[in-house]
């Protein structure tokens, strides 16, 4: 994995996750005056992106989709000056004053962290996946795709990160081969037009990914497409599925856990390490409520802006 | 009060008023009409729990008095006050709840299922979700009493049109003395803030914002000592609390946000409150008497924000209903915990 640097900007706070929780944490962060960055993989990565007809958000009285939801909560956000960068967290520096998070595109620096990843995560790991990690399995198109360069790929995934990453694949790539679990696509519709006529993908319906196959590295990949098995060279796998766990494995165990993987937090959504706070379904709280995941994410913006200026006790006035 | 400043957005005149002595029997009574009322509201009446609100006599809460609302997420151009708190009350009418212009008097929480006396008649829930929110807290001092309603206000909002072209003192260095001053601008002549401390206690874009205000001026370090004036408001008498200094500032009015008191009144002796007069909770919205929970401000003396209001008044509903689908038979509730 390379990795370049984006410049020197240090920023008050960085929050992993643009749903509900993470972009109403940045309208409070931003519009109480910090430097806020967002870290998303998209409108629809998230578990609020792909509802659709959202009636009980109280104020929008709907039928709105999740993603126009978030894409609001956000638009307001970057209003007050929050910056989003499209990218998948994929390490964490915690301890120390200075956090590091690595993405895809760069190392993002903050002097806090609020983590509201989400609970998407995957519960099991394909047979081969970890063995072969760095080894042609990898999670970022962005950082790995060149390694490709007239190779074939295969691509697990149906949302529009899934969708984006195969595209940027196919610069690189000989053969785009698109395993989607459901059998139609789950991105949005111009991603999903792209994708289907684009000549160097093959697209593979109701897929599932059994196994990684290679001694070395990658070599195949085994499959079940509408129940068919098949087996097809392949020497890169980027693999986007979908489960139902708290999204931290990027965090590689700094943060203690529940047994379900949730994030611990204390009442002022600060985890274990100073400065690094959470909110939102990683706290498998009340999943999928996006007024409940906003009130947690407003609550851990305010923590930070206490954090930041040492504050004794949060401002008790209710404001506006 | 607040109450005395109604400019409800939207008044509430259920189609199918209570009948006198009427003892209606509710899945849910939801005490209070503000954000986290609401909220629970939309969700019991989601979970198709038979729902119903005495939302008192300011519909809407604390929003409806409210210019402007910045931060309730999904809304990136703001939205008034009065229009996010008619949009809660649609959607919990929309959801099949009962909405009451009416609040309650005297709560029984020993009883199975709850009574709730009210002006009007007595309901009874089989669980009950308190949402009374918070009321704007009073300096008290000479001639406050005397001269509320007359040029002493706590509702901008309400009664800011009322000094076109004249001087008014804000009491109060918080967020809403900043941004209650910045919005008398728009009427008054000069806003006057006067704060007892030598900074102010705002939020940053608030300060920012007032500084920048040609009509604002500050008096910090500052207290109000006594409101003057004669049939309406002429003056306050105020002492610089570092050299010992007292003056009078002429003013036509004046307006006091000090800070908030929890409406808690009716729950002593029933519910846990804590020192400050807040219901004490656990993070479900639990009080100590099964069956009834908490939402919204007056189990929160921290943030205070329209949308933790929200998710509180939506996790109480979900409670309720858990708590139905445990005790279907209200006879067997288990009882208060000892206080």
């Amino acid at each position: 994995m390379f990795q370049i640097s984006l410049g020197a900007k240090r920023y008050d706070v960085i929050v992993i996750g643009g749903g509900p929780a993470g972009a109403t944490a940045a309208l409070y962060a931003a519009r109480a005056g910090l430097a806020t960055l967002v870290i998303d993989k998209g409108l629809t990565a998230g578990a609020l992106g792909t509802t659709g007809n959202i009636v009980n958000y109280p104020g929008v009285p709907g039928p709105i989709s999740g993603a126009e939801l978030v894409r609001r909560i956000r638009e307001q956000a970057a209003s007050f000056g929050a910056e989003f960068v499209n990218d998948r967290a994929l390490r964490a520096e915690l301890a120390g004053p200075d956090k590091k998070i690595w993405g895809g595109q760069g190392v993002y620096t903050g002097r806090a962290v609020i983590i509201a990843t989400g609970a998407l995560g995957r519960t099991q790991h394909i047979p081969g996946e970890e063995r072969l990690l760095g080894r042609g399995v990898s999670y970022c198109a962005t950082c790995d795709g060149a390694f490709f360069r007239e190779r074939q790929v295969a691509v697990a995934g149906n949302n529009d990160e899934a969708a984006e990453e195969a595209l940027t694949l196919t610069r690189f790539a000989s053969t785009v081969h698109f395993l989607s679990p459901t059998p139609v696509l789950q991105a949005s519709p111009h991603l999903a037009g792209e994708l289907r006529s684009h000549p160097r993908v093959v697209f593979y319906p109701a897929a599932r990914l059994r196994e990684i196959i290679g001694t070395e590295r990658v070599e195949m990949v085994r499959f079940t497409s509408e129940g068919k098995e098949q087996t097809i060279p392949v020497e890169g796998v980027f693999i986007y599925l979908q489960g139902n766990l708290p999204i931290t494995d990027f965090l590689e165990g700094q943060l203690p856990t529940s047994e379900g993987g949730c994030l611990l937090v204390d009442e002022h959504f600060q985890t274990a390490i100073p400065g690094v706070f959470a909110a939102g379904d990683v706290l498998c709280r009340h999943l999928k409520q996006a007024v409940i995941a906003a009130a947690e994410g407003a609550q851990a913006a305010m923590a930070v802006d206490r954090y930041l200026h040492g504050r004794e006790k949060l401002r008790p006035d209710w404001s506006k | 009060m607040l109450e005395l400043h109604l400019t409800a957005p939207e008044r509430e005149s259920p189609a199918s008023g209570p009948e006198a002595g009427e003892t209606g029997l509710y899945d849910l009574i939801v005490l209070g009409g503000g954000p986290a009322g609401l909220t629970a509201a939309i969700y019991a009446g989601r979970a198709r729990l038979k729902t119903l609100v005495l939302t008192g006599y300011l519909p809407g809460g604390q929003p409806a008095n409210t210019d402007v609302v910045e931060n309730f997420p999904a809304f990136p151009d703001g939205v008034a006050g009065p229009e996010l708190a008619r949009l809660f009350l649609q959607q919990a009418r929309r959801f099949g709840a009962r909405l009451e212009t009416d609040e309650a008097v005297r709560v029984d929480f020993s009883t199975r299922p709850f009574a709730i006396h009210t002006h009007k008649a007595t309901y009874q829930g089989r669980t009950v979700i308190v949402a009374t929110g918070v009321v704007p807290r009073r300096l008290g001092v000479p001639g406050e009493d005397r001269f509320f309603g007359r040029g002493v206000s706590s509702c901008a909002t309400c009664d800011g049109f009322f000094y076109r072209d004249r001087d008014v003192v804000v009491v109060g260095g918080g967020d809403s003395a900043l941004a209650e001053g910045i919005f008398l601008t728009r009427f008054a002549r000069q806003v006057t803030i006067v704060h007892r401390r030598d900074e102010l206690r705002a939020t940053k874009i608030y300060q920012e914002r007032a500084f920048a205000n040609p009509k604002i001026r500050f008096l910090l370090s500052t207290v109000v000592e006594e409101i003057l004036g004669d049939q309406t408001v002429n003056g306050v008498r105020v002492r610089n609390v570092k050299t010992g200094e007292s003056r009078i500032v002429e003013t036509d009015g004046v307006f006091i946000y000090v800070g908030m008191e929890p409406r808690t009144e009716l729950f002593v002796g029933q519910l846990e409150l804590n020192e400050q007069g807040y219901v004490v909770s656990d993070r479900r919205q639990r009080t100590n008497v099964p069956g009834v929970f908490v939402a919204g401000d007056v189990q929160d003396p921290l943030y205070r924000q329209i949308v933790v209001a929200a998710g509180s008044g939506a996790i109480a509903a979900m409670e309720a209903e858990k708590f139905l689908g445990e005790y279907p038979d209200v006879s067997n509730q288990p009882g208060s915990k000892a206080l």
